[in-house]
Formats: C-alpha cells, sequence, structure tokens
C-alpha cells in the first residue's frame, strides 16, 4: 500500500505499545519468578536468620524428613478430586438446563451466576454460617425436622475437606457452566434429530452426541479446576483454618504457613515450587490424554 | 412436552435454592437483633427484623427497638475498607486497561519477531498459583517498600490482572473484522487514528468487561490483601472482614458487614452477565478467571 504514509514501521509501533508491558511483565512476574528459584536453594529463614546456599537441601529435606508432606499430598489430592467431580457435574447439570428454551431463563441464568461473583472469604463466610452448630441452616433444619435433638456439628476431621470442596465447588461451577453453555450452543442440531429417527434415547444422545461435542470445554474445566483447587489457600484459610486438628492442611496451605507463619521463605519456596510442578505435571497428562482420543 | 416443562421448572427451582440458600442465610442473620442471632435452634427468619445491623457495621448509630436505646457504632473500619478496595480495584482497572488494550491490540493484529515468546511468558504467569507468586513478592516487597501499603498492593494486582487481561483482550481483538481497519488506513488514518478513532471505539464493550472484570478480581483477593495491607491503614475489605471474624462477638454484625461487602459483587455480576458469552472468555486459555 504506496499511498500510506508510513512514519513507523510494523514493528516499531508494535514495540512502542508493547513496551509499557513487556517491562511490567519483567519486574512483576519474571523477576520474582526467578527469585523464587534462588530462594529455594538457600536456608533463607527470618526467624532463625539465616541466608546460605544450599543446593537441593530442602528439595531433598521436603521428600526425606518432613511428614506434613505427605499427608498435605494426600489431603490436596483428596480435595482437588471431590472438587473437580464436582464442578463437572455441577457445571453440566447447570449448562444442560440453561440451554434449554423456557420463560425466565435470563433471570435463572444471572441466580446461577451469582455464586461466582462472591469472593472466596466472602463463600468461607456463608459456609460458616451455613454449617455452624449454633446458628447454622443445616443444625436449625435437623432439629425443625426432628432429626436432632440438640445442635449439629457437621464439620468432622474426617469431612471438613469434603466440605471445603463442597464450598469450592459451589463458588467456582458457574463458571463451568457457562463454558459448558457456550459449547453447547455451537452443537448442531441436525445431530440430535439424526440420532433420534435412528432411534437413540435420551442418555445415549446424551453419550454419543452432546460428551464428544463438549470434549473441548471438558479439558478446559478438568484443566481450571484442577489447577484452582490444588493451589487454593484462601477458602482453606478462612473456612476451617485447617482444621478440625490437622484434616483440611493442603500443600498450599502448608506453603502459605511455613513462608507467613514460620517465615522459612527458602523452605516455603521449594515447596511452591514442588507444588507448582505438579499442577504442571496434572496439565500435561490431562492435555496428552484428552487431545490424543481426538484422533481415536 | 408436558413432563419436561415441569422437569425443567423443578430443576430451575433448585438450582435457585442452591445459589441462594446460603446468601439467605447470612441475610436472615444479618437482619436480627443480637439475642435472636443466638437463638439455637435459629430462627428461619428474623421475628423482628431490624436494619440497625447494617448502620452500627457501617459506623453509624442505630436505634435498639428492644432496649429502646440508641448504640454506637460497631467500631470497625468497614466504610474505610470498602472506599480503599473501591480505590485499589479502580486504580488496578484503570492501570490494566490502559496497559493492556493496546498490547492485546498489537498481539491480535502484528507480525512481530519473537512474538511467541511473549505469549508463553503471559500464558506461563496464568498457570502459577498465587500462593507462589506471593512469597518471593512479599521478600522483594519487604526490601522496596512495597508492603503494608496501597500502592504496593496495586503493584502486585498488576503482576496478575497485566498478563491475564492482555491476553483475553488479545482474542478479543482477533474476533473482530479487520477490514473496517483497512479502510481507515487506506483513508489516510495514521496507525495510532486508526487504533483510537476506529478499534477502541469497536472494542468498547470488551474493554469495559475487562475493566468490569479487572475490578471483581481485585475487589474478590484476599491472600494479597490479607499479606500485605491487612492490619493497616490501607486495609481492604476481605481482609478487614476477616479480621473481624476473629474478634467480635457480635454475630448479627458481622453478617451484616459481611452482607455489606457482597452488594458490589452482586452489582457488578449482574452488569456483567451481559458481557460473559460476548467476550469470548470461553477461549481456553484466556479464562483463568477467579
Amino acid at each position: 500500500m504506496p499511498l500510506i504514509k508510513k512514519s513507523l514501521s510494523d514493528v516499531q509501533f508494535g514495540l512502542a505499545l508493547l513496551l509499557p508491558l513487556i517491562l511490567f511483565v519483567i519486574a512483576l512476574n519474571i523477576y520474582p519468578l526467578g527469585y523464587s528459584i534462588w530462594m529455594s536453594l538457600t536456608d533463607y529463614d527470618i526467624s532463625r536468620g539465616t541466608k546460605n546456599f544450599i543446593g537441593f537441601g530442602n528439595y531433598a529435606h521436603v521428600f526425606s524428613a518432613d511428614p506434613y508432606f505427605i499427608r498435605a499430598l494426600g489431603v490436596t489430592l483428596r480435595f482437588t478430586a471431590e472438587a473437580v467431580l464436582m464442578n463437572i457435574a455441577l457445571g453440566l447439570g447447570m449448562a444442560l438446563l440453561l440451554n434449554e428454551v423456557f420463560r425466565g431463563r435470563g433471570l435463572i441464568r444471572m441466580i446461577a451466576l451469582l455464586p461466582w461473583s462472591m469472593s472466596t472469604y466472602a463463600v468461607a463466610t456463608l459456609f460458616r454460617y451455613l454449617t455452624s452448630p449454633d446458628v447454622g441452616l443445616f443444625s436449625a433444619a435437623a432439629q425443625y425436622l426432628g432429626l436432632a435433638a440438640g445442635p449439629v456439628t457437621f464439620l468432622s476431621a474426617g469431612n471438613a475437606i469434603d466440605w471445603v470442596a463442597l464450598a469450592f465447588s459451589w463458588n467456582l461451577a458457574p463458571l463451568g457452566a457457562f463454558f459448558f453453555l457456550a459449547n453447547l450452543q455451537v452443537i448442531p442440531e441436525d445431530l440430535y434429530r439424526q440420532a433420534k429417527t435412528d432411534g437413540a434415547g435420551a442418555i445415549r444422545r446424551f453419550w454419543h452426541v452432546t460428551i464428544p461435542y463438549l470434549r473441548y470445554s471438558l479439558l478446559v474445566v478438568l484443566l481450571l479446576v484442577t489447577i484452582f483447587a490444588a493451589t487454593e489457600t484462601t477458602l482453606i484459610l478462612t473456612f476451617t483454618g485447617g482444621g478440625p486438628g490437622v484434616s483440611t492442611q493442603t500443600l498450599s496451605y502448608w506453603v502459605y504457613v511455613q513462608t507467613f507463619t514460620n517465615y522459612a521463605f527458602g523452605y516455603g519456596s521449594a515447596l511452591s515450587w514442588i507444588l507448582m510442578l505438579i499442577v504442571l505435571f496434572i496439565g500435561i497428562v490431562y492435555f496428552t490424554v484428552l487431545t490424543r482420543r481426538r484422533g481415536g | 412436552m408436558r413432563p419436561k416443562r415441569v422437569a425443567i421448572y423443578v430443576c430451575c427451582i433448585l438450582l435457585a435454592l442452591w445459589s441462594l440458600a446460603p446468601l439467605y442465610w447470612m441475610a436472615n442473620l444479618s437482619f436480627m437483633y443480637h439475642p435472636e442471632a443466638y437463638m439455637s435452634p435459629a430462627h428461619l427468619y428474623p421475628q423482628m427484623p431490624t436494619f440497625g445491623n447494617y448502620l452500627r457495621a457501617l459506623g453509624f448509630s442505630a436505634y435498639n427497638e428492644i432496649t429502646g436505646e440508641m448504640q454506637g457504632p460497631a467500631g470497625y473500619p468497614v466504610r474505610e475498607a470498602l472506599t480503599n478496595s473501591a480505590i485499589t480495584a479502580l486504580s488496578v482497572a484503570a492501570v490494566t486497561v490502559l496497559i493492556a488494550s493496546p498490547a492485546g491490540y498489537v498481539l491480535a493484529r502484528l507480525r512481530l519477531p519473537r512474538k511467541n515468546f511473549l505469549l508463553m511468558a503471559l500464558l506461563g504467569t496464568r498457570t502459577l498459583p498465587p500462593i507462589s507468586i506471593i512469597v518471593p513478592f512479599y521478600i522483594i516487597g519487604l526490601s522496596l517498600g512495597l508492603v503494608g501499603n496501597q500502592p504496593g498492593l496495586i503493584v502486585m494486582y498488576l503482576s496478575i490482572t497485566l498478563p491475564l487481561m492482555t491476553w483475553v483482550l488479545m482474542g478479543f481483538f482477533a474476533s473482530l473484522p479487520v477490514e473496517t481497519e483497512r479502510a481507515a488506513r487506506i483513508d489516510g488514518c495514521t496507525r495510532w487514528q486508526t487504533l483510537t478513532k476506529v478499534v477502541f471505539p469497536m472494542a468498547l464493550s470488551g474493554i469495559t468487561a475487562v475493566g468490569l472484570l479487572t475490578f471483581l478480581m481485585v475487589y474478590n483477593e484476599f491472600l494479597f490483601a490479607w499479606i500485605i495491607v491487612q492490619g493497616t491503614p490501607a486495609g481492604t475489605i476481605q481482609p478487614v472482614l476477616a479480621s473481624m471474624w476473629f474478634m467480635i462477638g457480635e454475630l448479627n454484625i458481622m453478617a451484616a458487614a459481611n452482607m455489606a461487602g457482597l452488594i458490589i459483587p452482586i452489582i457488578v455480576c449482574v452488569i456483567f452477565q451481559r458481557y460473559i458469552m460476548q467476550l469470548k472468555i470461553v477461549d481456553p486459555v484466556s479464562v483463568v478467571i477467579q
């Protein structure tokens, strides 16, 4: 286009507009991450006053001498698995409902999205009120229905992590639902009609038409929920505080305690990198499994 | 057809109960006077509803119909915290939109050397757990004086919102038709004019949505705020509410303060609902929203 007078080349113009972003990303993301790798190789600890390079000492300690690590890993896996199942089931259910045509759909969509808009802290508060033995809705309902004579304690060391997973899913499921919904809307109506004439019932249509089409958004939701759940810290801190006992102490909770309660920055950084690598590993596994099947 | 209709409406009722019951319960407690809030089993609706808890939580006095006395403010900085949150969230949203919009446009439209490297960096930052980011941040921030004040908190939020929103906006700009821009260029607009007079007006809805989303994310964020500004005058609403929880013996006031904290997200959600489908947040990688 020779008619256009060029004062700047594409590259110059582009770089000028990108420069602020690049500077911010280097200063706010890349530099802190590098710093964190370095810290994880030191015994930086404010409470003990140490700051020496110790190589992979922290990592070796995590795997050989930290009894909390394995337990926290177990709690994290259980929480993540439950959260993923609940999110997929709830999100898919909501999406299938919201995809139907009925009066008042706009309002129901808004109501469905509402839990997503709330902060994790608010969700923790709501669920503390719901499950409280004294002022809780569930405890009151049990008493009014004659199922219990007095206040009921719902959270125990055995099931507290399940409650956290439920609260987590209450908060996050609408996001997944809207993914599925967007995906459902691009499934060609013809496929259903054809399946119907072939004599497929509602359940078979769901398995053979809907689910294959949803594979892509299923992958996305799986990935997101796994990453979010495996690294969830706020909800644990504010809903159960790791308790009762130690029953809800996940890996990310353990990173928090090591860093901000014990001020063991080096050890906390090493734990956080282990957490990151685990999340990355799970992500890669999902990705490979779900994208490979498409060909077959 | 008829049984299907019935099933749909039954499911709608269940969905509404699922979403609203937790909220109803906190609202219920927030309208009770102190003695009623502590009754067991808890009342399913307030027998003597009062708005006083809200007034007292927000730092005003309220008349108590039971004792016939005026009661003073509850003495927690909820109003200040709401103001802090609004300022923090607005600043982050403004800076994010200003930097991420042009960057998103460039990444969507122009061929640049090493573009993929930058894209990978943007994407990579989104997969990092917040707890892993905050650790180095906190330590670097300590030495730079970015811990315990509002500018520090704003900078830390930018580290999350900038890469994410650039990515979202990149997807949005890529979905806009390119012809209008070409026409503007042929008509003699400079690049900058094309951007400000043609592209941005066209993209206004997407940019607004990104601004809203950024605002909501920052307003709702707990962990960074808890670590950076908890217990300081810059305290935002989430950490202030959380620290009240550990101190307060007045459940009804606490519930009212929490309800007050939910007003802004609910309004934003209602507005945002119209944009969510359009923004293509449904793009897999962009969506890392929470």
